[in-house]
């Protein structure tokens, strides 16, 4: 071989590079960073898993976009902060709405100091032209913002049905007069305009046409007429749906209007970078408000915050952070105030007794945990010739006999305490009804005997439909068809590929075995999933309901009849009994006394019916833990309410002090990867030396 | 070479519309035009919402039947909730889902009934043959309900239910008293309920007697709907080929459309890119280089006791799981000792002190891989008799190296560049992901999972066209590091 020989070596500039690289320690610190920016103002720093889809708030439909809405705009009612169970309270009105006699008349009295912020669109320079035209430059001047009146409702009641991507109408589509057919009217405007502005006959329909259910006879007073009674109408309202928008920012800012919003609310955009943050900063022009007072014991942790005026904190930044370890790990590094636990980080922050882990209580970060107003449960497809045959068709008495025996044993054979404890590190209690605690119609009186886990009479419902069984003691059994010799399956459809989904199926099928049903589960993209869903090609259905406000209708309505045809009954259950308690059980109101225990005495029949039906397999109800820094004043959970922001609050030159202390610099490890580098350098270095030699 | 270019150039818009075609085959086949109204309006929106969205973007088109139906919806002569849209095509394949089985069926009454194989088969057909039962029913029973109360009006339903009900009533109390008489008891106030039913019965006929006779009317003719044919489709897909031409116009605009959120993909996908490339394109330079350095130094040691370290040392990362050197990389090296901000993105050279324990974690994943195969081009080249030629005229090793080896090792690297340049932009998922940059990697992702078609699209489309520049440009690159490469 050759005489190998390197008179000179870039290879050598490199490897003491990359020793060096090692030892350039310094770029952390984060925390500090931030809370020298922070310094005389107060700060909430929070954190998302999800990225913000729109700040528009008759478009967002889902919990961030809501919250960051209700960040900026105002709906006429809020949720009182700290009375429970929730209760509706004035936000922009002067009291309560008045009814008229037959309650289909609502009237509001309008505050008269809500302004909205200061904006471009309010500059009399910007009358007539847009956000596109002008650009960010001419944004820094802002025109006044103008005072809220109740023809701002009536417009943004309109724009909820004008819009054809919101995905809110259905808060009022059939209830208020002449407004479905205002927006079929809108929809044939869409793009008829001329070339250079194609939305023109739309906007202008938008403010200009009247609807004969939404009236402004003077700014203070907005009256809505409804086709029906609708108990629920001040719940849905209070949706961010039903926010004020002012028309000349929606004119002027067109499609940029998701991202550039202009409300009455407590705060003002600062920046919005998508995927990335979004702040909220003190809206200067915010109405007098103050935090509410309370003698309670439970509510000792606000002392310092009562009577304060409103918002409460500066500034609200939020990080959006997919993965759960970052999020965690700024969390501990005191980069955020608060912080969900994630199933991977759960053993290392929570006891098996529901505390902190010493570990972290030593850094004086605690907990809390609340029921959540969400029920996960597994619906059946009842056209499914398996598994749904229903109805007293004779022909098909037998195999609706056999369907109800199979969705009965499969409910009996799941042990929701089990599941609970295994994949939701004890986040839940088991669902044996369809209404979650704390809601007018939970009762533990009204558990269903069907969804108690019971395989042993699983089977026997079985082998009384037919079934033959093969398997002893604690199983795995066998539940034989008696036509074609073959066991029982039932397939459900997850909406999700995540990892979590296959420890489901493992699950499902383990629990299927205690029957005899073999329980195959499907694992699908959300996408799929709908799809599936909609054409109702599946056995079963993973789900889950969130409520919208709380009020049991909103969740006996998935079992009702008449939601087949909107899709929202995925079920197809349609029992006639069932549907005629269901049109008698929302008209009821929980506030009047009679009619709350007629509503009672209505669910408690309609779960009787449900008990022998089995259209649901119902998993757990949702419980929410959740962790924060020594700092913040953990704020009172309200799963319904998304104007919770100017309560907030976060003792800021305390996080600075306490952040300094985690985010301190070790030096060992980087010195010991120094060496670990260098020795093979050094070793490379003197070999090529040698070889030069 | 100029002439190569020029026919690159023109194989492209061919390339293209494939690219095209087979974006929006995978778009159609994959997912139904429901479904992407649900995802975009959520599941609490109604039918007619769905479809009316779908109509203002092309998907569907109403009938005039249709048309006349969302009127009577909006003057609510009809109910909004609870009434069903017929579309076409859903109508035919119940219709042929259904004559198909029932083929199929009588194909098999010809065999052996008690075969296993024959029983197992129509078991299962009959169970298709129910749902299909089933769902036609329930079509069949929603179109003659919508018949009725478009042509009689939900006034009169309820007067059918009144006079049912109240009919109902008289029948039981009836019933009451004739068997109260059979027993033998006292009959006078059984009788005097069934005389009060019986009265409040003959009220209620008398009242609504003029709605019956209409609604009897209408009845019959809505139970003329017997089978799915007899319903009257509301609305159809619109027609494939020009929902195909549609879709090639707007790409040919370069009009990407935009995103579920309604921002304009092409500013989502513009303001994605800087992040991506500000990350991968420094790690990846990084990357190549440091592989390039141990690659030619394992080859020009061979076999020595360097070469074996380096070799492990590749393998021992290639072993490692990729995520778990992210988690524990991003745990201790930014958490635990803070060196390093956690995770987070800023504007400008801000963003420096961010992408550095990201790029470093690229490197390191990269480097066994990398090395590996730079290692074996090298060792190719080392062996070739212009190396000893040239080491025999007297060349040092470092010329030989980088001067002959290096040089002939180039057009395989190329090739790998070349694939790997066009995927830079699309960023990296996992890192993008665990150190929260803001760039096309997550992007992408998101998209696929909520079937945001005009994203993936354009994602597709700008992936194609770079994919065949890259291609382009690696072969003008063989040219000129290889003098015997001719283009043309």
């Amino acid at each position: 071989m050759a005489p190998r020989t390197l008179k000179w070596s870039p290879l050598l500039a490199l490897s003491a590079a990359l020793a060096l690289l090692s030892l350039a320690p310094g770029c952390g610190g984060t925390a500090a960073t931030l809370s020298s920016q922070d310094e005389g103002l107060v700060v909430v720093r929070r954190s998302e898993s999800g990225d913000l889809k729109s700040i528009d708030p008759q478009i967002a439909g889902d919990v961030i976009s809501s919250l960051n809405c209700g960040m900026c705009y105002d709906t006429l009612l809020q949720y009182d902060y700290i009375k429970r169970p929730a209760e509706l309270v004035p936000n922009v009105t002067t009291g309560m709405p008045t009814y008229s006699e037959d309650s289909l008349t609502v009237t509001f009295k309008l505050r008269d100091d809500v302004f909205f912020q200061d904006n471009r669109c309010f500059h009399p320079d910007a009358t007539g032209k847009t956000y596109r035209d002008e650009g960010m430059g001419a944004q820094a001047d802002k025109g006044p913002g103008r005072k809220l009146v109740a023809s701002d409702f009536v417009y943004s009641f309109k724009r909820l049905a004008a819009l054809p991507d919101s995905n809110g109408f259905w808060v009022l589509e059939g209830m208020v007069e002449g407004l479905d057919e205002f927006r079929s009217q809108s929809f044939k405007l869409l793009d008829t305009g001329p070339a250079d502005d194609p939305g023109k006959p739309w906007r202008d329909h938008l403010r200009t046409a009247a609807v004969s259910g939404l009236q402004a006879p003077d700014d203070h007073t907005f009256v809505v007429k409804l086709t029906q009674k609708y108990p629920q109408f001040l719940y849905a309202i209070t949706l961010s749906y039903g926010a004020a928008v002012p028309y000349e920012a929606a004119e002027y800012y067109r499609r940029d209007f998701f991202r550039m919003p202009c409300g009455s609310g407590p705060y003002i955009l600062k920046s919005w970078k998508p995927n990335w943050e979004i702040v909220w900063e003190r809206n200067p022009k915010f109405r007098v408000e103050h935090f509410p007072t309370s003698n309670a014991p439970e509510h000792a942790r606000f002392k310092p915050l009562m009577g304060k005026r409103l918002p409460i904190a500066d500034i609200i930044d939020t990080r959006f952070i997919k993965e759960s370890q970052p999020r965690y790990l700024k969390f501990l590094a005191g980069e955020l105030d608060s912080s969900g636990i994630d199933k991977d980080q759960f053993s290392a922050a929570v006891t098996p007794q529901t505390e902190v882990t010493p570990a972290l209580a030593a850094k004086g970060i605690y907990l809390k945990t609340w029921e959540d107003p969400t029920l996960d449960y597994m619906t059946f497809n009842l056209r499914d010739p398996l598994v749904g045959t229903q109805g007293n068709d004779p022909a098909r008495k037998k195999q609706a006999e056999r369907a109800r025996a199979i969705r009965q044993a499969v409910s009996m054979s799941i042990d929701r305490e089990d599941y609970i404890r295994r994949y939701l590190n004890g986040r839940g209690s088991p669902a044996l009804q369809l209404v979650p605690p704390g809601i007018t119609g939970y009762d533990p009186k009204f558990d269903m005997t069907s969804q108690k886990f019971n395989p042993a009479a699983g089977r026997k419902a079985l082998q009384a439909a037919g079934y033959r069984l093969e398997g002893s003691g604690e199983g795995p059994y066998r539940a034989l068809d008696p036509d074609t010799g073959q066991q029982v399956s039932v397939t459900i459809c997850l909406r999700s590929t995540a990892a979590s989904a296959f420890d489901e199926a493992r699950f499902y099928k383990a629990s299927g075995d205690r029957v005899g049903v073999q329980i195959n589960a499907e694992p699908l993209t959300f996408a799929e999933f709908l799809k599936r869903q909609d054409e109702g090609k599946g056995q079963a259905f993973d789900a889950g309901w969130v409520m919208d406000y709380p009020d049991a209708q909103n969740m006996m309505q998935l079992l009702w009849g008449g939601n087949i045809a909107t899709g929202l009954n995925h079920t197809y259950y349609d029992d006639p009994d069932f549907n005629r308690l269901y049109e008698r059980l929302r008209l009821l109101e929980d506030s009047v006394p009679a009619e709350k225990a007629e509503k009672l005495q209505l669910i408690e029949q309609m779960y009787q019916l449900l008990d022998r039906d089995v259209p649901w397999v119902m998993i757990n109800f949702r419980k929410t833990f959740a962790l924060y820094n020594p700092w913040y004043i953990a704020p009172e959970p309200n799963e319904f309410a998304y104007s919770y922001g100017k309560f907030w609050y976060s003792d800021t030159p305390r996080r600075t002090e306490v952040a300094a202390t985690r985010s301190e610099t070790v030096i060992w490890p980087a010195l010991l990867l120094g060496l670990v580098l260098t020795i093979p350098s050094a070793f490379m270095v003197t070999r090529i030396i040698k070889a030069q030699a | 070479m100029f002439t190569y270019i020029l026919r690159k150039l023109m194989y492209m818009p061919f390339i293209l519309l494939g690219v095209v075609a087979l974006t929006f085959m995978l778009f159609t086949v994959s997912t139904k035009p429901e479904a992407l109204a649900t995802i975009q309006l959520g599941e609490k929106a109604s039918a007619r919402s769905k479809y009316e969205w779908l109509a203002t973007k092309g998907y569907v088109e109403f009938t005039e039947r249709g048309r006349e139906k969302l009127s009577k919806m909006e003057k609510q002569q009809i109910p909004a909730r609870g009434t069903m849209l017929f579309n076409a095509s859903i109508l035919a394949d119940l219709a042929s889902e259904r004559d198909y089985l029932k083929s199929e069926i009588d194909a098999l009454a010809g065999e052996d009934p008690e075969d296993k194989d024959v029983k197992a088969r129509l078991a299962r057909l009959d169970l298709r043959r129910h749902k299909n039962e089933v769902e036609s029913k329930a079509a069949i029973a929603n179109a003659r309900q919508t018949c009725l109360l478009e042509k009689a009006g939900q006034a009169n339903l309820d007067a059918v239910a009144k006079v049912d009900d109240l009919g109902a009533r008289k029948a039981a109390a009836q019933e009451a008293r004739d068997k109260a008489k059979a027993a033998g008891g006292d009959t006078a106030d059984l009788e005097k309920a069934a005389r009060d039913a019986a009265a409040d019965h003959e009220a209620a006929l008398k009242e609504h007697e003029a709605a019956l006779a209409l609604v009897s009317r209408v009845k019959s003719e809505s139970e003329k709907i017997t089978k799915v044919e007899d319903i009257e489709p509301d609305l159809d897909y619109t027609n494939i080929f020009r929902q195909f031409v549609n879709y090639t116009a707007d790409l040919l605009r370069l009009d990407f459309g935009d995103t579920r959120q309604g921002r304009a993909v092409t500013e989502v996908l513009w303001s994605g890119a800087g992040p991506s490339l500000a990350l991968l394109l420094p790690a990846f330079l990084l990357s190549e280089l440091i592989a390039l350095f141990f690659g030619l130094l394992a080859a020009m040691y061979r076999k020595s006791s360097m070469d074996h370290t380096i070799v492990i040392s590749s393998i021992v990362l290639m072993s490692l799981n990729g995520i778990a050197i992210i988690i524990a990389g991003q745990k201790f090296l930014a958490s635990d000792w803070n060196y390093f901000p956690i995770s987070g993105y800023s504007t400008g050279l801000g963003a420096t002190r961010y992408l550095i324990l990201p790029a470093l974690l690229y490197v390191l994943l990269s480097f066994g891989e990398h090395v590996r195969f730079n290692r074996i081009i090298m060792l190719d080249e080392v062996g070739q008799d212009y190396v000893r030629t040239a080491r025999s005229k007297g060349l040092n090793e470092n010329q030989v190296l980088f001067k002959h080896v290096l040089r002939n090792s180039l057009i395989p690297l190329i090739t790998r560049w070349a694939v790997a340049i066009p995927t830079l932009y699309t960023g990296s998922l996992i890192l993008e992901s665990f150190f929260g940059i803001p760039g096309l990697g997550y992007l992408t992702v998101d998209a696929i999972a909520n079937s945001d078609g005009n994203v993936i699209r354009a994602i597709v489309v700008i992936g194609a066209v770079s994919f065949m520049l890259a291609n382009l440009l690696s072969d003008v690159l063989y040219a000129v590091v290889d003098p015997r490469v001719r283009l043309g």
